[in-house]
């Protein structure tokens, strides 16, 4: 043991100065018979939590849909031998490259490209017993520490605001993936009004192509934001200018609902929910005005409607974001009116279909979180109201035929639009079917293009209304 | 799902980390409680293979390395024990294992950082980069393969006789991705026979809740707040951002650093390893020496007495001991990572306290302690700066934007709005880099404060609710708002 020539003296001879948590330590060990209960307790607590909770897991079963979050659940991902083989190759395979061929590598495969330890964390956090509880415990935690935000939604005043509604990825010209940019989304914007501009462009006489793109909360509620509050940052402005913008340099046929709702709101209305990130029936009501007032018509007086309340206790989309809701439950109305039931809605997704007297799905969505889902609802609860095709019909009377291409902020339109026209509701987001056979009927007069900003920055899809309506009209002139 | 390229990208390498629920909830529950199934016999075994595990959990590929490192030094180690005798060929044993693990972690870590470097010197030389991912935890279990040989030949440790139990040494998962890096003599004992009991078990979950606690409430929230700031283009940052993000990565590197190795001691002393403490309030120190006394202390133990003092440390010629100090800095530079910010990095460091030896220390014991703190923070902070860029381009002009050059302006609204709604939080973070949490723990622990009989239960039922907010943390940090706006 005389081995240690190139050991310094120096390690022998200063002993090592103990650090405060070993000083403890040492500490807690001498004095461990009166602390041994505590230990116990600790010691039995901390098992006990992690072996409820590990426990749980398994035993609970696993959930397709979350009712809370509106959204679908990671389900379990499926090991093999095979596909660890397929990992282990893939993986392989990618140490051998370098940083570019990489990216373009993992760009090509997308979203095949999988993790299984990813998969598995996603999984048990999706699938975590208790999760809708254990995600009020964090909203109240972040509210607690006066953080005034939770998942990037602002508690203001009682109203739940979304700062962000960019989603998605881009792909640049040298093939990065990219997470969208505010710069992508006033993009997109702009495309949208100049496809629809080129629609316009290409209808026959006597269609009417009018565009309405509402607000989101943010554009509404923004005197509920706080006092200090980075306003710029959310890049609001810089949308509806990039949309006005273009509006007027394509001329584009446009009915503004924004500023209109914006004032009502401020009046003190109930124009947008405070937990969801629609407008209610009431700011619905007031955009129906707008539309047909530009057509020329007289809309129905609020005296012609009797509000019945459908639910008093919703709580919505951003809702699910935040986690939490300290401003109260929404209330959703019902503008009914005498003979609303005579109406036929007829709702087809896919090969299913349902039928509704009236607008209303009411006995499906009364008991489930996705109550605004009432409008127009079909029976199939996962697809809610955005039905690829939904039409409706007043007791074979013929009227004036209305396609209303559209996104959620549509639904709660139709009950006030259906007393002017028959409808056709396309949502194209769901479907990306043929829809050319309804440009065909006689009676068709308006094409009504309704979006909510959020949408409409991101996927409104009106590329697949330009690429179908521009060459159907297209042909038929020639 | 916000689409984050370079992790998905660095994914090919993915580990399991303490801090998520498949680990608590899952491994944890497994690892130990088959630990404590097994009899002690069989336990070193156990803990191989569950490490095995943990490491090659996202990605096997490497567990071939692991295992091929873990053989190398086994059999250096008892080559050298074997031939103790015969000092020569001890030492060769011993220069075949340093030339080994360093040739390993030299052409993973660094192959592509000095043939990129080559390239850029000499235009017109054609070596090919081999792009490879970094084995996770190369630095740290090479360390860790390589202070057994060393502490065998110094006649520090006793060989490990047990290829399993020097495998469960090398791979023991609690500080097998972060560190610390544990010297072989210090577990020695404790790897051939040690007596897990229930205070060392209940202390070990005191510890683990600290490091969890602070990865998931500190680390992980202040880091998205840097990230935030770090995101914003050059240009449009203002200078308190600039500022506030600097001090909010030093804040997130020390608690998740901190907390990788609260986590590891804990998860050790529930096996009944009792391994040194890596972090000791670096944050309160008084002078960049103090500084790294108290900073991933394994780190600058290592060094010291593998290097530093082999070289003749501070006993010796002036123009030596800066010579070695000089040498130990640069490589605890690169170490940290092969590119030229590392280095520049630990060469700072090495100045400062060359400097601090010299004279600066002197001066600095007359003035009043208030001065010699912000001194300290004030370096520190300059130092994670030259820290976080890779980029040292982009590190200029952020150091630039921090005093107005490039910058929109003084401060903003967003400025505002972010101090203003995380006052608290700040708060909470700069009292836990402070001794003064762990005080007042000690004291309920100990009943100082003399509550009565509740004392008892307020410890387990704190454990509890903490252990719920961590756990919701970590459900609701997967919130995935791709999946979500379906409509």
């Amino acid at each position: 043991m005389d081995n240690n020539e190139i050991k310094a003296p120096e390690t022998t001879k200063k002993p090592r100065k103990k650090p405060e948590a070993e000083i403890l330590l040492d500490r807690q060990l001498e004095m461990k018979t009166k602390t041994r209960k505590t230990d116990i307790a600790i010691l039995a607590s901390f098992c006990a939590f992690i072996l409820f909770f590990g426990i749980m897991f398994f035993v609970l079963p696993d959930k397709e849909y979350s009712e809370t979050e509106k959204r679908v659940l990671k389900q379990a991902p499926s090991l093999s031998f095979s596909r660890i083989a397929d990992d282990l190759k893939r993986d392989l395979k990618i140490m051998t490259m370098t940083e570019e061929e990489k990216k373009a590598y993992i760009a090509e495969l997308g979203d095949s490209y999988k993790v299984f330890s990813d998969e598995i964390g996603d999984y048990y956090a999706d699938q975590f017993p208790f999760r809708d509880q254990l995600r009020v415990v964090k909203a109240a935690a972040e509210i607690g520490m006066l953080k005034q935000e939770n998942n990037d939604v602002v508690f203001a005043g009682g109203y739940l605001i979304k700062k962000d509604s960019v989603t998605g990825v881009t792909q640049d010209e040298d093939g990065t993936i990219r997470d969208r940019t505010y710069e992508d989304a006033a993009e997109t914007i702009k495309n949208n009004i100049h496809l629809l501009s080129g629609i316009e462009q290409n209808l026959p006489d006597g269609i009417d192509l009018r565009t309405v793109v509402a607000g989101r909360t943010i554009d509404i509620a923004k005197s509920k934001l706080p006092a200090v509050f980075p306003y710029e940052d959310t890049h609001a402005d810089a949308y509806w200018s990039a949309y006005s913008g273009q509006v007027s340099a394509d001329g584009v046929n446009a009915v503004e609902v924004k500023d209109m709702l914006k004032a009502h709101f401020e009046d003190g209305e109930y124009v947008y929910y405070k937990t969801d990130h629609h407008w209610t029936s009431l700011g619905a009501y007031y955009a129906y005005c707008e539309i047909i007032k530009s057509y020329g018509l007289t809309p129905y007086s609020l005296d012609d409607f009797t509000r019945q309340t459908f639910t008093a206790s919703f709580v919505g989309t951003t809702f699910a974001k935040a986690g939490a809701v300290f401003g109260g439950a929404d209330t959703i109305e019902l503008f009914r009116y005498d003979g609303d039931t005579d109406y036929t809605t007829t709702i087809i997704n896919g090969d299913k279909t349902t039928v509704l007297q009236g607008f209303y799905n009411q006995d499906k969505y009364r008991d489930i979180n996705d109550k605004y889902s009432v409008f127009i609802g079909s029976d199939d609860t996962g697809d809610g109201g955005n039905n690829a095709v939904t039409t409706v019909t007043k007791n074979g009377e013929k009227r004036q035929k209305l396609i209303l291409i559209k996104d959620s902020f549509g639904n709660s339109i139709v009950p006030f639009l259906a007393r002017h026209f028959d409808l056709v509701i396309l949502d194209l987001r769901t479907s990306s079917s043929d829809f050319t056979s309804y440009l065909e009927d006689p009676d068709l007069s308006h094409i009504l293009v309704l979006y909510n900003m959020e949408t409409f920055m991101n996927d409104a899809k009106i590329s697949n209304a330009a690429g179908r309506i521009i060459p159907y009209y297209r042909k038929k002139s020639q | 799902m916000k689409y984050n390229e370079e992790s998905r990208v660095f994914t090919v390498i993915q580990f399991m980390v303490f801090s998520t629920l498949e680990f608590l909830f899952l491994y944890l529950i497994v690892a130990l409680g088959f630990y404590y199934l097994f009899p002690r016999k069989l336990r070193n075994i156990w803990l191989l293979i569950i490490s095995l595990v943990f490491y090659g959990w996202g990605e096997p590929i490497y567990l071939f390395l692991m295992v091929f490192t873990i053989v190398v030094d086994y059999v250096c180690g008892y080559m050298v024990d074997k031939f103790r005798a015969d000092k020569k060929k001890a030492k060769t044993a011993l220069i075949i294992s340093v030339i080994l693990n360093l040739a390993i972690l030299g052409f993973f870590k660094y192959y592509d950082f000095i043939v990129g470097s080559i390239i850029n010197l000499i235009p017109g030389v054609n070596i090919p980069l081999l792009g490879l991912s970094l084995p996770i935890g190369i630095s740290f279990y090479t360390f860790q393969a390589l202070s057994y040989v060393i502490d065998v030949y110094r006649g520090d440790a006793s060989v490990q006789k047990r290829i399993t139990s020097f495998g469960a040494y090398v791979t023991l998962f609690p500080q097998l991705i972060a560190g610390p890096i544990v010297r072989y003599k210090d577990v020695d004992d404790a790897l051939n026979e040690r007596h897990e009991t229930v205070d060392l078990f209940a202390s070990g979950i005191r510890t683990f809740m600290a490091g969890l606690c602070k990865k998931i409430l500190f680390a992980n929230v202040v880091g998205q707040l840097w990230s935030n700031i770090r995101d914003v283009p050059t240009g449009e940052r203002t200078v308190v951002a600039a500022w506030l993000g600097i001090i909010f990565y030093s804040l997130q590197l020390y608690f998740d650093f901190s907390a990788y190795s609260d986590m590891a001691i804990g998860l050790g002393k529930m096996m009944g390893f009792r391994f040194l403490e890596n972090f000791n309030y670096p944050y309160i120190a008084d002078s960049i020496t103090d500084f790294w006394r108290r900073w991933h202390m394994s780190l600058s133990t290592w060094f010291r007495d593998n290097v530093y003092f082999p070289l003749g440390g501070s006993r010796c010629s002036l123009f030596k001991t800066y010579r070695n100090l000089f040498i130990v800095w640069m490589l605890t530079g690169i170490w940290h990572g092969a590119y030229w910010n590392y280095i520049l990095w630990g060469v700072f460091y090495g100045i400062i306290l060359m400097m601090e030896k010299g004279f600066l220390l002197k001066w600095l014991e007359k003035v009043p302690k208030v001065i010699r703190h912000v001194y300290t923070l004030l370096i520190v902070l300059f130092g994670w700066l030259i820290f976080v860029f890779e980029n040292t381009s982009e590190g200029w002009a952020y150091l630039k934007n921090m005093f107005g050059v490039g910058a929109s302006g003084f401060a903003s609204t967003a400025d505002a709005y972010m101090v203003l709604r995380n006052l608290i939080f700040i708060a909470i973070l700069i009292i836990a880099c402070t001794p003064l949490p762990k005080k007042l723990f000690y004291k309920l622990y100990f009943n100082e404060f003399k509550v009565g009989k509740v004392w008892r239960v307020l410890v387990p039922v704190g454990c509890v609710a903490l252990l719920v907010v961590c756990t919701a943390y970590m459900v609701d940090s997967s919130f995935n708002p791709f999946l979500y706006f379906r409509f």
